[in-house]
């Protein structure tokens, strides 16, 4: 991988940043007095005179512009109305919760799409191969929140295995990762499915078939390692979406994380919280691209001298 | 004929650039065409003949404003064309028309024939109270031979007939000026036939003047009043048709004469085999002095050297060669 | 940005390479479900034994009559004691219209766009592949909910973020067939016809592409019906005294442990929706390649 690779994509990811803050600029422009929506109704006119002064609202468009991107850079995003908190301080207390469901419904999507993709590959045309694609159908077909409701009827309802709400024991997290899980894995399987087909109609496997190497080896050794690129843009992809899957599945089964925190403020129209939880959106899904990015030069080295080849 | 020419194209050039990649900033620019002059008068067909790669295409799209020229004019009667634009520009297409090579790609294949014909007189408007925009589209279609074709689809219609339906599209607009770019290189031997004689009977019945774009010089023997041969961009030669082939003065022309079969409308194929010694050379480095020195039998040192430029011949020929009086004096074939 | 081609590919339009046909059975139950649907929806005015706000507390959350329920509540009924039923051929008019209506927005947008970037190419081109970046960077659902928390809630805003979810799919693919048509000479030969630029592309390009933008819509749809059924599920698209699938679901889900009917019965509905027509989609698709490619 070459260092002006590595830099160009930082750049871009950094542009990408600046144009998110620009764009949410323009929208709570055009939505009304930012002062009305970034404060409390209630907040004592001279609190409200002061952040009129410290974000300048009284000056000029373009330097309203600038010391908007400079508390944005110093961390101010506005305070939440509900309990007068910074809104920073509201949205990061809720990661570790909504982290520690993405990354298990990650690790459920990837446990069953990626043996489900490899099998429908490896037997195509196969009753695996068919099930697998209904599986993919049939899991992007089902609204997450329907899902979810037929999880908690079955096993809170009917088996009373799991609890259907909050977040206190591990068994809590069991329902919401697997109905994150399910829409992903669908994804994960289709494209490991696409992929290792592409992969396996290549010269180099049957070559590895003739030289008798086992079946094993050959997929681990040889097949997955060649088609991970599409893999792991896909993966990218998911992470990069975890607060947008989040917002549903948090919902359903009470999880305090940012999801659930997003609807209550969106439903109280709490701008302050609301930016600052797109602004974290648009950071993970910039991070997650910037390292599926870096990636691609490690999987391939290739990639990292043809910075154009691939943007397209 | 008319003193004032139909169509002039005065130092016409092209050029296209090409990017060589993202860390090659230098431009591959390729001059498509090079400094071309020639009028075409009323009822006149000219022919550009030359091998793929000599500019004449490119030359024929410039010819209607197709594309607006790098540098030079092209006046039609004495408008310049690259001063149109918007509607006036598209007011113009009524006058000057263009017959493809492929005449499926110059036809919409979910509309019947008849109804491309009138959309064409209703966007021009040319319908008046005696003659409805459907009388005039059976007119033309009745003209070309396919009166009664007017509910078929494009893919309906053999290819010859397609083109058919191109000019009559084209009398139906009452065009003046017809670029045909390789009308009938697609058509079997027997269709061409019929093709080039509606071209020549409508030239003759409504005074059209045709830029005829061919490399089948048999074809072009047959249509054009006059010719003009095009090598890598410019005009090497030009000349009454029957000049251009009974004394050709300039070596590729030649070359490209030799290489026609003798009319044996059986053996088409043979107009295949290489017409001249030698690769054509990329139109992105043309050879210094006179761009055919790498292939010609007669090079010599000032060829190297200097550009011939076209000069008189005497009796409306002109040529652009060092050798011209060496050539007929020496006699070389 | 390299991740787009797959934001597009990861709505249920992922081109999987296919290897054996749809049961036609499958398709024909499909076709029939959503001819069904139109149908209940077109005719829910007459299909529907109440008005989808008839309230009757005397008759709260009781099971549908199949299960012992009352009569003529065929799918039990609501905390209010509206009739399942009802509402959900109401709702289920309005999530097909809102979701349609999206649909056709995102297509008209993304075609427009499409052509645009195709004509122009130059500075148009590279503004649309910008837009269609910076567009990834924000995960849609979290786009929408922004826009719906700084500008308020309504029917319009709603139908309109329905129909930017996915538009990029019809720029490109449009953009794509332009340029084809470009490179094979046809919209030149038109434009050489003294045709105006928006004669060539809506009246002749417009009608040659018609088909592969019909299957892409058809594709497109099952995602749409799932965004706007989720956001109202949230509370956060239709509002009452309107309804919609996402909006029963909701309200049924706090009531699942004595009615789980209320929940399930509209559930069913938007996954089966969604199955159809991501069925019927992958088919057309399926024909349309067969038809372009020989």
């Amino acid at each position: 991988m070459n260092v002006r690779f590595l830099i160009a994509r930082t750049l871009r990811a950094l542009l990408t940043l600046i144009l998110v803050v620009t764009f949410v600029f323009v929208m709570l422009r055009l939505a009304g007095d930012p002062i009305k929506m970034l404060l409390p109704e209630e907040t004592p006119a001279n609190v409200i005179e002061q952040y009129r002064a410290r974000w300048g609202l009284d000056a000029p468009i373009y330097v309203q512009y600038v010391s908007y991107i400079s508390s944005v850079l110093r961390g101010d995003f506005g305070t939440s109305f509900r309990d007068g908190r910074p809104a920073l301080e509201v949205v990061t207390e809720r990661i570790p919760a909504t982290a520690t469901l993405g990354f298990a419904g990650l690790i459920v999507a990837l446990l069953v799409g990626l043996p489900a993709g490899i099998a429908a590959a490896m037997k195509r045309n196969s009753a695996i191969d068919r099930a697998v694609i209904s599986f993919a159908v049939l899991g992007h077909s089902i609204p997450t929140f329907f899902f979810g409701i037929l999880l908690i009827l079955l096993f809170s309802m009917s088996l009373r295995w799991l609890p259907s709400s909050g977040s206190a024991t591990w068994a809590h997290l069991l329902m919401p990762a697997c109905t994150i899980g399910l829409w992903n894995a669908a994804t994960i399987a289709r494209f490991t499915r696409a992929s290792m087909l592409d992969v396996l109609s290549k010269p180099f496997m049957r070559t590895a078939v003739a030289n008798g190497l086992p079946l094993s080896w050959r997929i681990l050794g040889y097949a997955l390692p060649n088609a991970a690129i599409p893999i792991v843009t896909i993966i990218g992809l998911i992470v990069g979406q975890l607060l947008s899957g989040a917002v549903i599945v948090e919902t359903v089964f009470a999880w305090p994380g940012i999801g659930r925190l997003t609807v209550t403020a969106v439903a109280a129209r709490e701008v302050a919280v609301v930016q600052t939880i797109v602004f974290l959106a648009a950071l993970t899904m910039v991070a997650a691209n910037l390292l599926v990015d870096l990636l691609y030069g490690w999987l391939d080295p290739r990639i990292g001298s043809s910075t154009e080849g691939k943007s397209r | 004929m008319n003193d004032l020419p139909l169509l002039t194209a005065t130092k016409l050039s092209r050029s296209f650039f090409f990017n060589r990649g993202l860390f090659n900033s230098k431009q591959r620019i390729v001059k498509a065409v090079d400094d071309v002059t020639f009028a075409l008068g009323r009822s006149e067909t000219l022919a550009l003949v030359g091998e793929s790669g000599s500019g004449k295409s490119t030359t024929g799209r410039l010819a209607l404003g197709m594309m607006k020229p790098t540098s030079g004019v092209v006046r039609y009667e004495s408008q310049d064309l690259s001063k149109l634009h918007g509607t006036a520009w598209r007011r113009s297409r009524r006058n000057m028309q263009m017959i493809f090579q492929d005449s499926s790609s110059a036809l919409d294949p979910r509309m019947t024939v008849g109804a491309q014909i009138e959309e064409v007189i209703s966007v021009h408007g040319l319908a008046d109270k005696k003659h409805s925009s459907r009388d005039l589209m059976m007119d033309a279609l009745d003209r070309v031979g396919l009166g009664g074709a007017d509910l078929r689809y494009p893919r309906e219609l053999s290819g010859g007939q397609r083109q058919r339906i191109a000019i009559a599209r084209a009398l139906a607009m009452q065009a003046k000026l017809i670029v045909c770019d390789e009308p009938v290189s697609a058509l079997d031997v027997s269709v061409q036939a019929q093709i080039v004689n509606l071209l020549v009977e409508m030239q003759e019945k409504f005074g059209l003047s045709y830029l005829f774009i061919s490399h089948d010089l048999r074809v072009v023997r047959h249509i054009s009043h006059r010719v003009a041969v095009m090598y890598l961009g410019r005009i090497v030669e030009m000349a009454r048709t029957f000049e251009i082939f009974e004394n050709p003065l300039h070596p590729y022309t030649r070359a490209l004469l030799a290489a026609v079969p003798a009319i044996d409308s059986r053996n088409r194929h043979s107009s295949r085999t290489p017409l001249i010694e030698g690769e054509l050379p990329d139109p992105a480095s043309p050879p210094s002095g006179c761009r055919f020195q790498t292939r010609c039998p007669l090079v010599h040192d000032i060829c190297r050297q200097v550009e011939p430029a076209l000069a008189d011949a005497g009796g409306d020929h002109t040529v652009a060669c060092h050798m011209t009086g060496l050539s007929e004096n020496g006699g070389s074939q | 940005m390299s991740n787009q081609a797959v934001v597009s590919s990861i709505t249920p339009t992922a081109k999987a390479p296919r290897n054996f046909r749809i049961p036609s059975v499958l398709i024909s139950s499909a076709m029939g479900f959503l001819l069904i649907a139109a149908l209940c929806a077109v005719f829910a005015n007459v299909l529907a034994p109440y008005g989808y706000n008839d309230q009757n507390l005397l008759y709260r959350l009781k099971p549908p009559s199949f299960l012992g329920g009352p009569q003529g509540h065929y799918l039990g009924t609501d905390e209010l004691g509206r009739d399942v039923f009802s509402r959900l051929v109401f709702s289920l008019r309005f999530s097909l219209i809102i979701a349609i209506a999206g649909t056709l927005i995102g297509a008209g947008f993304g075609t427009l766009l499409g052509f645009l970037a195709a004509h122009f190419r130059g500075v148009c081109d590279e503004a649309l592949s910008a837009l269609i970046d910076f567009q990834a960077a924000i995960p849609f659902m979290i786009f929408a909910l922004a826009a719906l928390a700084f500008f308020g809630n309504s029917i319009l805003l709603f139908v309109t973020l329905l129909g930017l979810y996915g538009w990029e799919v019809y720029a490109r693919l449009v953009r794509g067939l332009v340029l084809s048509a470009k490179e094979l000479g046809y919209v030149e030969a038109l434009r050489n016809l003294g045709f105006h630029p928006v004669r060539i592309y809506g009246m002749h390009v417009l009608p040659n592409i018609a088909g592969s933008l019909l299957v892409q819509i058809t594709l497109n749809l099952p995602g749409i019906i799932i965004l706007e059924s989720g956001l109202s599920f949230l509370g956060l698209g239709i509002q009452p005294p309107l309804t919609s699938l996402g909006l029963m679901i909701g309200n049924g889900r706090e009531f699942m442990t004595t009615a789980w009917w209320t929940a399930v019965a509209p559930g069913l509905v938007i996954f089966l929706t969604a199955l159809s027509v991501t069925l019927v989609g992958d088919w057309l698709r399926d024909r349309l390649d067969a038809s372009t490619s020989t």
